[in-house]
């Protein structure tokens, strides 16, 4: 996938205005917006109502974006059968190849909450309803990490130009936003910068394209970084941190506003406050290395939206 | 010497069964080595063949969608994990090229950068259309796709696979043969020198019994060894047949020759009758004289002188018909007075046939040879020399020692010596005993110059005449 497609994959998803080079009609563009947002505003609505009369015989659907390892077949296993117990009720996991497709069925309604990263969160702040954030060190805070192959001279950000530059997802803000945001701040586009551009679709995939050498750079979420560091040393021995961005709101639980009052959201809700008093809480935690979750403020994620408004107006 | 030596045809037996065994176990080894080594070639081939065509059917079919959107990092993710879902094939690395000879990816970035032009040395190889080509030096196979979709090529696969041990077994397979049949090839060697040694120890037996009789030493064969029913036995039991008809014919050869010796001697005994009578007349006649005048001083003294000389005459003779008869003084040595003495048993003939004597004899007082055959031999040819001369004839006798032989000349000025006798002087065998005296005495002189080691030379003048070279080599002392 091309930059200039990465940037119109990234207009479609927050429904703002077209550059005019990036040769994807307006027409194209308009089509797409409708579709993500009255399309699924109106799916979300009937799935919403059919979901309500359905949830007594279905299991609650817990979405999770590929945050973390690819491998985490077991912390998913471990989720729902932790959920599944607090909620008495089953709840089975929802995992999907992009943010953008973890994003659309939590508004349309086909998740009943999920585990989202900050920027789509800011994108459709008016629609989501914040449940949770996690703890990390103590704080419901990350940072995002400019990572380079660990034989690469580059030091700074500057260093970094006429690279191929690994992004993680077009709607992650560790990922991409935040090095966007820097780019934005120099006046400079993904494409003037960087010689190419690349999406893996997983901030673990990030650094397996840097360390290989597929990409000189790459943008990743710190918090997996750190995390990876612990499990797969010799993964990320292959890559060195050069930046290290001011903390931002740790990617957050949320769900559609329409189900905020939903009792199983609730008792969801309730779940994840409660699970490090929980054996099984604790030891997913754990494995998370996570200290708990916390109900949080819609204003941790502002820094984020201050970076999307920023982006956006210079683009 | 060496060069003898080196000469195959001059090689013992023991030596070339061996080595005859030793070339076809090789022939025949590196043969089936060879038979062997390009079926497992064919079959490794094969595999490999295999090999690379699942794994690129595999890689392709996953690559094609992802290489279809130009995704570098899919596509880089579907190489990196085939990596470990085909870790048989053993691929060091893996490209895919856009058709405009662009890099979308590799399994190996640091090595083949994304969107770097695709090296011509990953395309050269397959110019003549060919999907798998092995490099045995570097050890690898390079292996060739094109992605195919709808009728479309979107792309290009290659692939370095390592396929050191694949060639590694091969050295290892050829090695084992090799090594096994040069182990196999040195035991039959082995095996084949220690038949041969055996099978060619009676042959080795009868080569010494052989050399046995060259050197006249009759040793007769151990009966166990007569076994008729053996090759070697048969073979023994006519050596052995042979044997006994040697030692009999040099019985009889050794016999006739001493026959000869008795003929001559005969022959002799009348010529010195004659000899002896001569003077006998003239002594009796010195007799009378001194009994009818043995007053007169003069005639006294005359008649003594005469007598003396006559006594002399006969005792020459009766000695040197002895020392022919009995042998010389010492049989070991030829002494300057045995030569000497020789002219006295041929004045007879001498005087018979109005001959003349060239003597000429300048051999040291002791020359350490056979004496008595010696002297035999240049009595035979003398006495031959006065027979074949017309009468009034000079007969010249010459001997003398030079460089360790004693050489015998003998020449007159007969008509020349019949072929029949020439051939009897010099190549005499013992089965070829002559019937007449004349021939038995040539043959005679040729049979014992030759137990003396010694060589005769025959030369007919252009004018009348023969001459006899006879030379004998001296033991030393």
């Amino acid at each position: 996938m091309g930059p200039r497609s990465v940037w119109g994959h990234l207009f479609r998803g927050w429904g703002v205005r077209e550059v005019s080079n990036e040769g994807m009609g307006r027409q194209r563009f308009r089509y797409s917006r409708r579709q993500v947002l009255g399309g699924a505003a109106a799916f979300g609505l009937s799935a919403g109502l059919h979901g309500k009369l359905a949830l007594a015989h279905h299991p609650i659907q817990f979405g999770l974006t590929p945050v973390f390892l690819d491998s985490d077949l077991e912390i998913m296993s471990e989720l729902t059968q932790y959920f599944s117990g607090k909620l008495d009720h089953p709840v089975s996991s929802v995992k999907r190849r992009t943010y953008q497709e973890i994003t659309s069925l939590l508004l349309s309604g086909g998740l009943q909450a999920a585990w989202i990263c900050g920027f789509p969160y800011v994108q459709y702040r008016d629609r989501l309803s914040l449940m949770a954030m996690p703890l990390y060190k103590g704080e419901p805070l990350y940072q995002s990490y400019l990572i380079v192959n660990k034989d690469s001279p580059a030091q700074n950000f500057e260093d970094l130009s006429d690279q191929v530059h690994a992004f993680s997802d077009p709607n992650s803000n560790s990922g991409y936003l935040v090095t966007l945001h820097l780019l934005a701040e120099r006046k400079l586009s993904p494409s003037g910068f960087f010689s190419q551009t690349i999406f893996t679709y997983s901030h673990r995939n990030v650094i397996r394209a840097v360390s290989s050498g597929l990409a000189q750079s790459g943008s990743v979420d710190g918090y997996v970084w750190d995390v990876v560091a612990k499990y797969e040393p010799e993964l990320v021995a292959g890559t060195r941190v050069i930046r290290k961005s001011e903390p931002l709101g740790f990617p957050p639980i949320a769900c559609s506003k329409e189900m905020r009052n939903d009792k199983y959201v609730g008792l969801l809700t309730d779940a994840l406050l409660e699970m490090k008093e929980d054996p099984l809480g604790k030891h997913i935690l754990d494995t998370l290395h996570l200290d708990g979750f916390v109900a949080g403020d819609s204003s941790n994620y502002d820094a984020i939206a201050e970076k999307m408004d920023a982006v956006r107006e210079f683009l | 010497m060496i060069s003898l030596r080196l000469l195959p045809s001059t090689w013992p037996m023991l030596v070339k069964v061996p080595l005859v065994v030793a070339m076809l176990m090789s022939l025949m080894s590196m043969g089936v080595s060879y038979m062997i080594y390009d079926r497992m070639t064919r079959s490794q081939q094969g595999a490999l063949e295999k090999l690379a065509e699942t794994y690129l059917d595999g890689v392709s079919a996953a690559l094609m969608p992802h290489v279809i959107r130009r995704d570098s990092w899919e596509v880089f993710d579907t190489l990196d994990r085939a990596r470990e879902k085909y870790a048989s094939v053993k691929a060091t690395y893996t490209v895919v090229a856009l058709t405009d000879g662009v890099i979308l990816a590799s399994s190996n970035p640091a090595r083949f950068p994304l969107a770097s032009p695709l090296p011509d040395q990953l395309r050269s190889p397959f110019k003549d259309g060919q999907y798998l080509h092995i490099n045995a030096k570097e050890g690898v196979a390079w292996v060739w796709r094109p992605l195919v979709e709808a009728d479309q090529t979107v792309g290009d696969l290659f692939a370095e696979l390592d396929i050191f041990h694949i060639l590694q077994e091969r050295q290892r397979v050829l090695f084992t043969l090799f090594f096994g049949a040069f182990m196999l090839t040195l035991t039959f060697v082995l095996i084949g020198y220690l038949a041969v040694h055996r099978m060619l120890q009676p042959l080795g037996m009868l080569n010494r019994y052989v050399e046995n009789i060259r050197h006249e030493r009759d040793e007769p064969l151990p009966p166990g060894m007569l076994n008729e029913k053996t090759e070697f036995g048969m073979l023994f039991g006519r050596f052995d047949a042979m044997r006994v008809a040697i030692r009999e014919r040099a019985d009889l050869a050794a016999k006739l020759a001493e026959e000869e010796k008795l003929a001559l001697i005969g022959k002799l005994a009348s010529s010195m009758a004659h000899e002896v009578n001569n003077p006998l007349g003239g002594m009796r006649n010195a007799i009378d004289t001194i009994r009818k005048h043995g007053n007169d001083e003069t005639v006294w003294t005359r008649s003594l002188d005469l007598l003396e000389r006559g006594l002399e005459g006969i005792a020459n003779v009766t000695r040197a018909t002895l020392v022919t008869y009995k042998g010389g003084s010492d049989p070991e040595k030829l002494t300057f007075r045995d030569m000497e003495d020789l002219q006295f048993l041929v004045q007879h003939i001498l005087k018979r046939r109005n001959l003349i004597l060239r003597w000429t004899n300048t051999l040291p007082q002791d020359v350490y040879v056979d004496g008595g055959s010696v002297r035999q031999i240049a009595l035979n040819l003398l006495l031959n020399a006065c027979e074949a001369s017309p009468n009034g004839a000079e007969v010249f006798f010459r001997t003398s020692f030079l460089d360790g032989q004693v050489n015998v000349i003998v020449e007159d000025q007969g008509g020349g010596i019949p072929e029949n006798v020439k051939d009897q002087l010099l190549n005499p065998s013992i089965s070829g005993v002559p019937e007449s005296s004349f021939g038995l005495g040539a043959w005679t002189v040729g049979m014992l110059t030759k137990r003396l080691d010694g060589t005769i030379a025959v030369e007919t003048k252009a004018e009348n005449g023969t001459i006899v070279t006879v030379r004998f080599p001296s033991r030393g002392g």
